[in-house]
């Protein structure tokens, strides 16, 4: 059942098959959506070999960078294909708006949690839902933190299932990863494809710290005129390293560990050479379990003692909220759309894939009897641990997931597969499809606004669907293009039969 | 600044710096031992043991090494595991420190750094045996000229800064004092008979080794007086890598810093950099207590980073332990 793309077929698509599933740059027919086009006519002129020697210079570029993931400790480049996933204006004004509205009305949602509970009074959400989460931490009850504000950095993972429909997979509010990749990702393909440009109007995306600065400093205790931020990393060791030494340089601000700050005088600050210095905004990205030894492990070797007692009595900011993954718990995602409803008095603009909660007796049995077609996940998981892909798995691994969800169904939630749609990646020398997702950013300060396109990452393994990059996913530049200005056609000049055209932001280089 | 960042910048340097003396002295050793006297396998004494004194690890060689010649020091000064200061160690640690303070370092200097890391790292130890020394030795070299210079030309010459620069020129002050002390009794024979070619070889090998050749032949002087060759590489203010201006440079950049604020005005440090400058400027080339001296001076050098260790670098939860890095490891990043 698989569909070529018909005639006058480029090299490098040859063999190339949809397979029946919904494919980013083919129509069902096998011709280019209209948004690819251009890019497809370039591509028809390029030789295999030139386009892997423009791969090779890719990789290099990642290996000099050191953009690296440690994955089972071993070092390893981040894959990224160079082909752009491709997102047209109106599509992604959409996308937008959708993702602002789910963004804002989980900042509520945590706002509520910790605050009234107003949801829960009012029978939106079940009570036991919101305090059983991994989520939740009852330390925070009560707690207003600067600003109100729960969400800085959210990331939000749409699928496209097998009518092209957009879907939100999860959410991640407590230290979503990823923002460096989207802006290196595109600094790499000015560099090493500067013609792919050619007459496209490309969304830029470099400016997203910046954004994520203004808010974290708008969320600075009140009274703080010039905030101090910092961003509190695990140290070199940890897999995100590299994302928390870009965004810290991107940003201006000190990239900082546990051992450089102690609270002093119910204020946080930074140790100096030349003594102590007021923090009032601390972006962190370790687990907020270990942040603070004398409030949750008391085990941690990289938090900073006294920082919570600091938080709660409003000295200092910390980025994403304390407790803010009860907001994406992967159950209490079966309810976002009421949650929409009820915070904003809006009907919610994404799709979500229909989900069962397995501590509900009839969802539980309903989901044991289709477990070889449906997708279990642990509520808390993340980076695609701790999941049961049905129709992949084995009858044992099956029988083995079952009796773990038995045993704790409210850790656990079974969504329908979604079949993923796919996108052309550039492995041994054509373009294969490989399933995608779409991670894009919505950075929440005084008003949550999205950065444009996202992570879109790639299971590299054929027929895989897990993309995470800690198994083997992969990533493309996202590039949402601008409505061509009053629909008018491009200047002639731009259209030469489809040729690749001079780039167009070349001079924008990050990094 | 904080005191963590405060010492990697510090170590960066130090580390590229040492990394680029030892290139450059293991090249020197090389030439040296292909001609004259030193050639054919003679050179043990007159090069490669003082090499091994310079780098001030005998113990550790010896206890690794029946003998020092050509390919035992190669080996150790390059690749060698049980050397913390061999070549490789030496980029290695800057990789390490200039990681944990890429925020402030402009993007070609940690890109420079891993690239020389990475290439070093893979660099075939046969091909050293088999090709000499020379292209490893440019390598580095490259690769810590690349890296200063972008430092200096595209850095703020801010707080960060001076801490680079006063981890450089320590380290510089410190290295060729040395390397004069292990050399002087060719710089001041016993017996004034011996002023003979084969010790010019060996002065322009000095000379050579501080990267100094050039420079001193500018001066126009003649290659006549192991003196002038001392007193250059020891006085001379404007050549860079005289200890004198070393040591200017370490007291200007900590006078920068108490002026930033950066350490405080009355660190030991400052102090121990006015003093070194002091016994420098009592320093009589040709007096027979000109080796204790340079002794003392980096005694001095030894101190100064001792005092910054102290004062500025010490925090309380010191260094990472293993149990943290598990800890660092683990954290989700989802």
């Amino acid at each position: 059942m698989s569909t070529r793309a018909p005639g006058r077929t480029p090299a490098l698509f040859a063999d190339y098959a949809l397979d029946g599933f919904f494919d980013e740059m083919f129509e069902g027919d096998g011709r280019p959506r209209p948004e690819y086009a251009a890019l497809f006519a370039g591509l028809r002129r390029l030789r295999p070999a030139a386009f892997a020697a423009k791969s090779a210079l890719a990789d290099r570029c990642y290996v000099q960078q050191g953009i690296t993931f440690t994955v089972g400790g071993r070092e390893q480049a981040f894959p990224f294909d160079l082909l752009p996933r491709l997102i047209p204006a109106r599509e992604w004004a959409r996308l937008e708006r959708g993702l602002i509205q789910r963004v804002r009305a989980l900042d509520r949602f945590c706002a509520d949690v910790y605050g009234p509970r107003r949801a829960v009074r009012d029978g939106v959400v079940p009570n036991r839902l919101v305090v059983t989460s991994e989520g939740y931490r009852r330390e925070m009850a009560g707690v207003v933190p600067p600003a109100g504000r729960w969400v800085h950095l959210a990331g939000v993972d749409l699928v496209r299932d097998d009518r092209g429909v957009w879907r939100v997979l999860e959410d991640n509010l407590r230290a979503p990863s990823g923002l460096s990749y989207v802006i290196q990702n595109r600094a790499f393909m000015r560099r090493v494809f500067p013609e792919a440009f050619g007459a496209h109007r490309v969304e830029p995306v470099s400016h997203a710290p910046f954004l994520l600065l203004q808010a974290l400093r708008a969320s600075a205790p009140e009274g703080v005129d010039d905030p101090r931020v910092v961003l509190l990393t695990p140290g070199p060791a940890n897999p995100a390293y590299y994302e928390h030494a870009f965004l810290a340089q991107q940003m201006g601000i000190p990239l900082v560990e546990g051992s450089d700050l102690v609270v002093r005088d119910r204020r946080v600050w930074l140790k100096t050479t030349a003594g102590r210095e007021p923090v009032h905004v601390v972006y962190r990205r370790i687990d907020e379990t270990f942040l603070d030894p004398a409030c949750f492990r008391g085990d941690t070797l990289i938090g900073v003692a006294g920082i919570m007692q600091a938080h709660r009595e409003g000295r200092v900011t910390i980025a994403n909220g304390i407790g803010a993954g009860v907001a994406d718990d992967k159950a209490v995602y079966a309810y976002v759309p009421d949650l929409i409803r009820y915070f904003l008095g809006e009907e919610p603009l994404l799709e979500q894939v229909p989900t069962y909660l397995l501590e509900r007796e009839e969802d539980l049995e309903h989901v044991l009897d289709r477990l070889d077609r449906l997708v279990v996940k642990a509520v808390d998981g993340a980076g695609g641990y701790g999941m049961l892909i049905g129709p992949h798995a084995s009858r044992a691994e099956r029988e083995a997931f079952a009796e773990r969800v038995r045993r704790n169904p409210r850790g656990y939630i079974a969504q329908e597969t979604v079949a993923l749609s796919r996108a052309p990646v550039f492995l041994d020398g054509r373009f294969q499809a490989r399933h995608v997702d779409l991670r894009p950013f919505v950075i929440f300060g005084d008003e949550p606004r999205a950065v444009p396109g996202g992570l879109t990452r790639v299971a590299l393994r054929e027929g895989s669907l897990v993309v995470n990059s800690s198994q083997g996913g992969g990533s493309k530049d996202t590039w949402v293009l601008r409505a061509p200005e009053g629909a008018r056609p491009a200047p002639a000049g731009r259209r030469r039969g489809g040729r690749f055209a001079a780039p167009v932001d070349a001079g924008l280089l990050v990094g | 600044m904080l005191a963590r960042v405060a010492e990697a910048l510090y170590w960066t340097a130090r580390s590229v710096e040492r990394a680029e003396t030892f290139s450059r002295l293991l090249e020197v050793s090389h030439a040296l031992a292909l001609e004259g006297d030193l050639g054919n396998g003679r050179g043990a004494r007159g090069v490669w043991e003082p090499l091994v004194d310079i780098t001030g690890d005998r113990e550790r060689f010896l206890a690794g090494h029946l003998r020092a010649d050509e390919r035992s020091v190669a080996w150790f000064l390059t690749f060698s595991e049980s050397n913390p200061n061999s070549i490789l160690a030496c980029i290695a640690r800057a990789r390490l420190n200039a990681t944990m303070v890429r925020d402030l370092l402009p993007p070609d200097v940690w890109e420079s750094l891993n690239s020389a890391a990475l290439e070093l790292r893979d660099w075939p130890p046969e091909a050293l045996a088999r090709n000499g020394v020379y292209e490893f030795c440019q390598t580095v070299r490259r690769a810590s000229h690349l890296i200063q210079g972008v430092m200096d030309q595209g850095m703020r010459h801010d707080d960060a800064w001076q801490f680079l620069r006063l981890g450089r020129h320590l380290e510089r002050a410190e290295k060729t004092a040395r390397l004069l002390e292990v050399k002087f009794h060719f710089l001041v024979p016993a017996d004034p008979a011996l002023d003979a070619p084969a010790d010019l070889h060996q002065w322009r090998a000095l000379l050579s080794a501080a990267s100094a050749e050039e420079a001193y032949a500018h001066l126009g002087a003649a290659w006549s007086s192991p003196e002038t060759v001392a007193r250059f590489l020891l006085l001379d203010e404007r050549f860079p890598r005289s200890v004198a201006h070393c040591l200017r440079e370490v007291e200007t950049a900590l006078g920068e810093l108490a002026a930033l604020g950066a350490i405080p005005a009355d660190a030991d440090a400052v102090a121990l950099a006015g003093a070194a400058r002091a016994a420098l400027v009592e320093a009589r080339i040709g007096e027979p207590a000109l080796p204790r001296r340079l002794d003392g001076i980096q005694a001095r050098c030894n101190e100064i980073d001792d005092a910054l260790s102290r004062a500025c670098f010490a925090y309380p939860a010191h260094r990472a332990g293993g149990a943290q890095h598990s800890q660092a490891v683990r954290q989700a990043q989802n």
